[in-house]
């Protein structure tokens, strides 16, 4: 038996892998302007420039507009089932994601504040949403841990829940004060959700955060193992259960609030895609979330060339595909988790 | 590897919950720690695993503080299974047991040989690599506890501390888990556990700590400390202290408590032995004042007497009955309302219980509880049975059964709250 999941373990990561190539392809090839795929494939593999070296039309849309959306794409969606999946294993909960617990809403308040107060600079989207992100979290947490010494997932969600409305109603409020202004409509854009305004500068400062905060809970894998005997098992083990949740809270509220800073609430994907990938890999996180990170890139990638093409030639917001498919999903993992987390 | 606990207090929201814990352990031994619920057993054994820092006082692992020591060091030598572990996920058993190698492993090693064998013994000691593949979520109470057993053998521990391991479990489970856990202190794991059954303890442990309302009321041997004394102070419940001869260990059974009367119907005196009077004493406590005499203590219508708080002649064992006891016991008869003979063997030893029934004046009141049985266990070649006949003939009331023995005396005390139709 161990054997043999090795082996599909193997498959897995082949696949997706596979997978990861073919959706970099279809979200450069699909959209509007019909590119052939010889011309997306040459200019992947760096030869996009023509024969007087100025870029032709092609290269400029794949250049300009769909590499970078298709990029972000896949970070901002590695970035939501990996910060998900991590939740899910801290606090050993199925239901537990970062827009349950009310990250994602402080996250976009953070966000909605910078644009209001005119803040330039892509750093700044990142750290107003972290910060937005991490008062949410914080509170949500301290909350749950006060009932009794040790965090009650009920209360956790709960409280998620309460926090997350009131951060929303803060991005209403600053929706209000914006309103008549041009940076009404950047505002509404983080409520909605939408991979439409990549561009190289967001990915040059989302690449390292993805990056360096999936490998460091990755490198937590062994502790959310450990953790899934409970506290008080994991210190058995020779984990510091505080120092780790704190560390791997602090990873996943960072992924998810620089998600949110670049396009928006995205909900669902953190949520579907870590439980889809426990069901094939298993519970072992050392294996389950490098998947999880991978599954959740190809995902939002989808869902975005879906958000794209069904109402074409306008565009939908991609929360709404993602919500689609997510809600009826969350509802069904709220009949059945008792039976398997 | 030896604990030493020295001077150790721990308080919750300012609640001493321990106080002045002193003990300790030698590498192999087995201690049981035996409490009420809520006496600071759990607590204890938090405190001594670095789960929970002690106020004053430490804990010293061979001669290093535990608070001293980082997470991983602790995990390295010692661990434990506490009450009711829940896992999150559905991991395979062998998925368990392997993260028992947690405490030796780098984040990102794989598992090497060693891993892989100490994994191995693991799950053979415990027994559960039958069921190696399946998930923890499938499992029954005590294969789940040999899984986490098993978890932390793998984890090459010096130091095992169980909260309950046997809780909710069958009882062939609660044996199998001892015997794992016997097995393993045998080649040297010192074994600390927090047990709420007082049989188990006696059976299985070393030494037992007996801990009441946060402070150790005795350790030491099974025999020394489960001492009824000692168990009625911190459980406020009576019990039996035997020797079960099977197991060469002590058992504890609880005497179930009994209402005294409130207001008696009236003073019944009985003459009893060898266990015949317990029937007759539980059937009529509650609603007489009863005594009974003349009795030893080692007899087993002592305990059951005591115990229902009758009033009690009594005299040394293995001895014809004292003249002195002979009066006290007369006198007691004679103030009472009825006197009941029980169908007890009779010999030289106590014979002197059947004259002094027969000096009393009134023997309409005297109950004779299946004469023909004492016939039968006459040890003093005729002189019972001479002297029950006589008592019988002058007025004594034959009884057939202790329901008899009631309905004649709700008739005699005009009463209908004996419990007879």
């Amino acid at each position: 038996m161990s054997r043999k999941r090795t082996y599909s373990r193997r498959l897995v990561f082949a696949v997706l892998l596979a997978l990861t190539v073919l959706t970099l392809l279809a979200g450069v090839v699909v959209g509007p302007v019909h590119i052939p795929i010889s011309d997306a494939f040459s200019y992947l593999i760096g030869r996009g420039i023509s024969a007087d070296g100025s870029p032709s039309v092609p290269h400029l849309i794949i250049s300009q507009i769909r590499l970078p959306r298709v990029l972000l794409g896949l970070l901002v969606g590695c970035a939501l089932a990996i910060s998900g999946g991590t939740m899910q294993g801290l606090f050993r909960n199925p239901l537990a994601s970062p827009y349950v617990l009310g990250i994602a809403s402080g996250a976009s308040t953070g966000a909605s504040l910078v644009i209001l107060l005119n803040l330039h600079g892509a750093l700044f989207l990142p750290l107003g949403a972290f910060i937005g992100g991490s008062i949410a979290v914080g509170i949500v947490y301290q909350l749950a841990q006060e009932r009794d010494r040790k965090t009650s997932v009920y209360t956790l969600i709960l409280a998620g829940v309460a926090v997350g409305a009131l951060f929303a109603a803060g991005t209403s409020f600053i929706i209000f004060l914006s309103s008549g202004t041009e940076r009404m409509t950047d505002v509404i854009f983080w409520t909605m959700g939408s991979l439409g305004r990549a561009n190289w500068t967001y990915l040059y400062v989302l690449l390292p955060i993805v990056t360096l905060g999936s490998l460091v809970v990755i490198a937590f894998s062994r502790d959310l193992n450990a953790l899934a005997m409970g506290e008080e098992g994991a210190f058995h083990l020779g984990i510091n259960p505080e120092t780790s949740k704190r560390i791997m809270l602090g990873v996943a509220t960072l992924l998810t609030s620089s998600a949110v800073a670049f396009a928006g609430t995205i909900g669902f994907v953190g949520l579907i895609i870590p439980h889809i990938m426990r069901l094939i890999m298993g519970p072992d996180h050392r294996f389950l979330l490098p998947t999880m990170a991978i599954a959740g890139a190809i995902f939002l990638v989808w869902a975005d060339m879906a958000a794209r093409t069904v109402v074409r030639p306008a565009e939908l917001p991609v929360g709404i595909i993602t919500a689609f498919l997510g809600a009826p999903f969350f509802l069904y993992l709220l009949r059945t988790k008792r039976a398997r987390m | 590897m030896d604990i030493t606990v020295e001077g150790l207090r721990f308080s919750y929201n300012g609640k001493p919950v321990l106080q002045e814990i002193s003990l300790s352990i030698q590498k192999g031994e087995i201690l049981a720690i035996i409490g009420p619920n809520g006496s600071g057993k759990t607590t204890l054994l938090k405190n001594i695993s670095g789960v929970l820092t002690p106020d004053e006082g430490a804990v010293y692992l061979d001669m290093k503080r535990v608070t001293d020591l980082s997470t991983r060091d602790i995990a390295r030598h010692l661990t434990a299974v506490e009450q009711e572990r829940e896992v999150g996920f559905d991991f395979t058993v062998r998925e368990i047991v392997a993260m028992g190698r947690i405490p030796y492993q780098g984040r990102f090693a794989r598992e090497t040989k060693e891993d892989k064998q100490q994994i191995r013994e693991a799950m053979e000691l415990a027994n559960v690599i039958s069921f190696a593949d399946r998930s923890i979520r499938e499992l029954s109470g005590g294969e789940k506890q040999r899984t986490f057993l098993a978890m932390a053998l793998s984890q090459e521990p010096k130091v095992l501390l169980l909260d309950e391991p046997t809780i909710h479990l069958d009882i062939n489970y609660q044996i199998q888990i001892m015997e794992i856990v016997r097995q393993q202190a045998k080649t040297g794991l010192t074994v600390l556990m927090a047990l709420h059954d007082l049989n188990l303890a006696a059976q299985y442990a070393d030494r037992v700590a007996l801990v009441h309302r946060g402070r150790l009321l005795a350790i030491g041997e099974s025999k020394e400390v489960l001492t009824p004394t000692n168990i009625r102070r911190a459980f406020e419940t009576d019990v039996v202290v035997g020797h079960n001869p099977l197991t060469n260990s002590l058992y504890i059974n609880t005497v179930p408590y009994r209402r005294k009367a409130s207001t008696p119907l009236g003073n019944i005196h009985i003459i009893c032995g060898g266990g015949s009077g317990v029937g007759v004493l539980h059937a009529l406590a509650d609603r007489f004042s009863l005594s009974v005499g003349v009795i030893s203590p080692l007899d087993s219508d002592f305990q059951a007497a005591q115990r229902l708080g009758a009033k009690i002649v009594m005299d040394a064992p293995f001895a014809p009955i004292s003249p002195k006891a002979y009066k006290e016991n007369l006198d007691t008869m004679r103030s009472s309302d009825g006197v009941v003979i029980c169908d007890t063997p009779f010999g030289p030893g106590n014979l002197l219980n059947l004259r002094a029934a027969l000096e009393l004046e009134n023997k309409v009141n005297i109950y004779v509880l299946n004469p023909e049985e004492i016939e039968k266990k006459d040890y003093t070649g005729g002189q019972a049975t001479q002297l029950v006949r006589q008592l019988v003939q002058s007025g004594a009331v034959p009884i057939s059964s202790v329901k008899e023995l009631k309905k004649c005396l709700a008739v005699d005390y005009h009463s209908t709250d004996l419990g007879v139709n």
